[in-house]
């Protein structure tokens, strides 16, 4: 930003404290009355909660719970809206930013489709709370990007997720061509550019206002094996068997059930015959109810649709009948120490789907 | 600054009401009012910390210089830790952390 606005960043500073709040100290102890009363009921010769929708009857009308809901759709509402939130702040510096966008115009690297019609089920809410969602607005991936560095407090360097998932690909897929699906602003393709200049990589994304950010930042960094187009991830157009690596990161929540078929169909169909195909997304085990409970309602809350069906659909089996031969459904570490079992702060339940054709 | 209204588009109405958490839905706005004063409280806080320490540096200020002032380390870290005991002291109400041992 041009202008720096002290008042801005000490608003910003002030929610995400409460949010790492919220994710160490209020989570822990409402896990810990959930425990609790799963005893209680226990003593009193009642079973477990085996679904979302028994721990729901158990814990979700206690005080406590109804204020961890609360702040967890409020603090999101906070970042974005009000008098310090990030629509006003970036409102205030529009003519200055629209005039960087316009720099995207020469670049080569960017193929944008204006007359693309995106899917319903994209444009019907504000995805994540934002207003207008990340693709309603021109300064939508610059609002989007900043949002973002914010999603997962508790990592000091939020890049470090993506460098670990990086990692994760480059080790098991070895690619030298590659798809990025839902690629947004970019923040999951860079990684890869920088750490593998010779890899031949396109990224795609429904959202023009982010991709345009995601162009000027390869520009900046001086990246030329990457370019970006506007595509739907479900039918991006491309050649059959063109790449043999396709990515995705936080996409498969994102899109309805018969997308997703759709998706993971379009992703087989992309790939060489031996290729992979990496998703890192958010799954919870069917065995445990209570995490799975907190994230689909935190998908309720963060207006994220599909993150429960998405959960209760068979991902492996939906990768087999698109023809994959081997599927792996695997945690994914996005930190260290993250899924060691005293680990006790929110997190999201990152999961790598690994399936080769 | 725009109102959000007219930045989400009037003609585009949510698909669904603002959600409801407690059992009163006066509960909700009530909390919805006091982050919001409590995020102002901590903006005037941080601001008057800044003037303070500008004013110690240098004598004259001006609006600008606020904006523009960024702390160094050491009062950053006295800001940081500030914060944190401002915000834990409203936070811990959530959880009902008693300050003091019951009778």
């Amino acid at each position: 930003m041009k202008n720096p606005d002290r008042r801005f960043d000490a608003y910003q500073q002030f929610v995400l404290d409460c949010k790492v709040y919220w994710s160490t100290q209020v989570y822990p102890e409402l896990q810990t009355q959930y425990e609790r009363a799963v005893s209680t009921a226990a003593r009193e010769g009642n079973p477990a909660p085996t679904n979302p929708r028994e721990v729901q009857q158990l814990i979700g009308g206690t005080t406590l719970y109804q204020f961890y809901a609360w702040y967890e759709r409020h603090l999101q509402r906070m970042k974005y809206s009000g008098r310090f939130g990030l629509i006003p702040r970036f409102e205030a510096e529009r003519d200055t930013l629209e005039a960087k966008l316009s720099e995207t115009d020469r670049l080569e690297q960017l193929r944008l489709k204006p007359d693309m019609e995106a899917p319903k089920y994209y444009t019907s809410f504000d995805v994540h709370q934002h207003p207008k969602g990340v693709a309603g607005d021109s300064l939508a991936g610059f609002v989007y990007e900043q949002a973002s560095r914010t999603t997962t407090p508790l990592i000091k360097r939020d890049r470090d997720l993506h460098d670990r998932f990086t990692n994760e690909v480059l080790s098991r897929a070895n690619p030298s061509k590659m798809i990025d699906l839902g690629c947004g602003f970019g923040k999951s393709t860079r990684p890869f550019y920088r750490d593998k200049p010779d890899l031949e990589l396109t990224a795609v994304d429904l959202s023009a206002p982010c991709l345009k950010v995601a162009a000027l930042n390869a520009h900046d960094d001086g990246a030329r094996t990457v370019r970006f187009a506007q595509r739907d991830a479900a039918d991006t157009g491309f050649e059959s068997g063109s790449f043999d690596t396709v990515t995705s990161t936080m996409l498969l929540h994102e899109v309805s059930p018969p997308h997703l078929e759709r998706l993971v169909q379009e992703s087989y169909r992309l790939l060489a015959d031996g290729g992979t195909a990496v998703h890192l997304d958010f799954l919870v085990p069917e065995d445990q109810p209570f995490k799975r409970f907190i994230h689909y309602t935190h998908g309720r809350r963060n207006n994220e649709p599909f993150m429960e069906p998405l959960n209760e659909i068979d991902i492996a089996e939906l990768h087999r009948r698109a023809g994959f031969r081997e599927v792996e459904v695997i945690p994914f570490e996005e930190a260290a120490g993250t899924l060691a079992p005293d680990y006790r702060a929110w997190r999201f339940p990152w999961t790598m789907i690994v399936a080769r054709k | 600054m725009q109102p959000l209204d007219s930045i989400a588009g009037s003609t585009r109405a949510p698909l669904q009401p603002e959600q409801v958490f407690f059992n009163d839905p006066a509960i909700d706005r009530l909390l919805g009012m006091i982050m919001t004063l409590s995020a102002e409280v901590w903006v005037l806080s941080d601001r008057m910390k800044s003037i303070e320490q500008l004013l110690d540096s240098k004598g004259v200020i001006t609006r600008a210089d606020i904006d523009a002032y960024q702390p160094d380390a050491s009062t950053a870290q006295a800001l940081a830790k500030d914060r944190s005991s401002f915000s834990g002291a409203l936070m811990d109400h959530v959880i009902s952390r008693q300050q003091s041992r019951g009778a």
